[in-house]
């Protein structure tokens, strides 16, 4: 029994000094400073290799479209009634995804009263969820009053994904914050197929390139820990990735130009889809997103 | 109560709370990463990961992700201080690197004229140091028009 104490007190040691580190330290970010409040001596000695995933959101999907000249239709986003049809947390999770997506698509075409009814869905599924205190009526209240202003819109819905994404996981909800990513993708992907009818070159190519948003977001919800439901709603995203098989690369080396501070990525492979390829991805993520929104 | 459920309660009781402060490290990186990186990424918005971790010198962290043409991208880099300056650089998907942080920076603006997955690696500074210290890393991106 000493002999567990013993252990015990080590191992509460090593703990409180584990939990010192990565800490609020706000020292200078240079190099070569005295240790300061927040680091923490390891009793690690192994190294490892730390792999990120992430995947593009649904802003940055919303603004490719809207630079190839679509323009805005209220008529293909989910009906904001809808929204207390959904009972369970799965349904919720994957609804908050596809309405967080509309929110994107309504920020970025400015359409700032119908951005306004879409975070209040948002905040409503959100707090069915348990994080609803990150919408809370402080932010909607900045958004009420930067109606006006996109970019402080897009800060604002932007910093409120970021968080609730962060609180599901932290809550252990890692698998609701899968579906909500995964969700969100297919509903830009729907808004973004809707214009395909009168599709030009460009947004055909936006849509081609979708290919490795796609592969971005499974390798994400697939990192995350696994539930029946995100098993669930992974696996109905396979109608989608055999559409996408379809698109066809075109390799291609990188340019590399520098203005103005920054660098521009010229060149770079070349994903394309025949009229037939896309109908078929319009039609696969229809299909999938009807299913994701019953 | 015997020996044997006594030590399984205290081992329960034990795992609990290592769980606990695990999960308390890594709000305590979010932390970090809120105040003393996310600055970093200016007027850009930030996508919607936190890429954070603690890390030892000698360690790796990669990032793959997709960067979509027509926007603006900011990537930055934030360690610690305690592990020195790290060293990232870019990759495209054929394996070449397009970029270093040979001159020190913490981030990088750029834009793609077709998407196009890259990948970030960085690396934390080997030590001679008898002591080991840890720290947070973080990897942000940030996007505007």
């Amino acid at each position: 029994m000493k002999k567990f104490r013993n252990s015990l007190f080590l191992s509460l040691a090593a703990a409180t000094l584990v939990l010192a580190g990565c800490g609020e330290s706000a020292g200078p970010k240079t190099s070569g400073s005295s240790l300061s409040e927040g680091a923490s001596v390891t009793q690690r000695t192994k190294r490892l290799k730390k792999i990120f995933r992430a995947a593009p959101t649904p802003m940055e999907t919303a603004r490719i479209v809207q630079k190839t000249g679509a323009t805005f239709s209220q008529d293909h986003l989910h009906s904001a009634m809808s929204a207390s049809n959904y009972v369970t947390a799965d349904r919720q999770a994957i609804n908050l995804g596809i309405y967080g997506a509309d929110l994107s698509y309504a920020t970025i075409f400015e359409e700032n009263a119908v951005s306004l009814t879409y975070l209040e869905v948002v905040k409503s599924l959100a707090r069915d969820l348990g994080v609803g205190d990150v919408i809370d009526d402080n932010l909607l209240a900045r958004a009420e009053s930067n109606r006006a202003r996109q970019d402080s819109l897009i800060s604002i819905v932007s910093e409120a994904f970021l968080t609730m994404n962060e609180k599901l996981k932290s809550n252990g909800q890692e698998d609701l914050s899968g579906m909500l990513v995964a969700a969100g993708w297919v509903e830009s992907l729907y808004l973004a197929t809707r214009h395909q009818d009168k599709a030009n070159g460009d947004l055909r190519s936006r849509i081609a390139e979708q290919k490795l948003v796609m592969e971005d977001v499974l390798d994400l919800v697939t990192s995350y820990q696994q539930s029946p439901e995100l098993e669930a709603m992974v696996a109905g995203l396979q109608p989608i990735v055999d559409a996408f098989d379809a698109v066809q690369k075109e390799e291609a080396n990188n340019t590399i130009s520098k203005s103005q501070g920054a660098i521009l990525i010229g060149g770079g492979s070349r994903y394309t889809a025949s009229e037939e390829v896309l109908a078929q991805i319009s039609s696969a993520v229809a299909d999938v997103r009807n299913q994701l929104v019953k | 109560m015997s020996v044997k459920t006594t030590t399984m309660k205290h081992t329960t009781l034990l795992l609990a709370f290592v769980s606990m402060l695990a999960a308390s490290a890594s709000a305590q990186c979010r932390t970090f990463t809120k105040k003393n990186c996310l600055p970093l990424l200016e007027d850009y918005i930030q996508n919607d990961n936190y890429n954070s971790a603690v890390l030892i010198p000698g360690d790796e962290a990669e990032l793959d992700l997709t960067f979509l043409a027509g926007t603006n991208y900011r990537v930055a880099v934030c360690a610690h201080p305690v592990l020195g300056e790290v060293a990232f650089d870019v990759v495209d998907d054929q394996d070449i690197r397009i970029w270093s942080n040979s001159d020190g920076s913490d981030h990088l603006d750029f834009s793609v004229e077709n998407a196009q997955r890259l990948r970030f690696r960085v690396q934390v500074p080997e030590t001679d140091a008898a002591i080991l210290h840890e720290g947070c890393v973080s990897i942000l991106i940030g996007s505007k028009d």
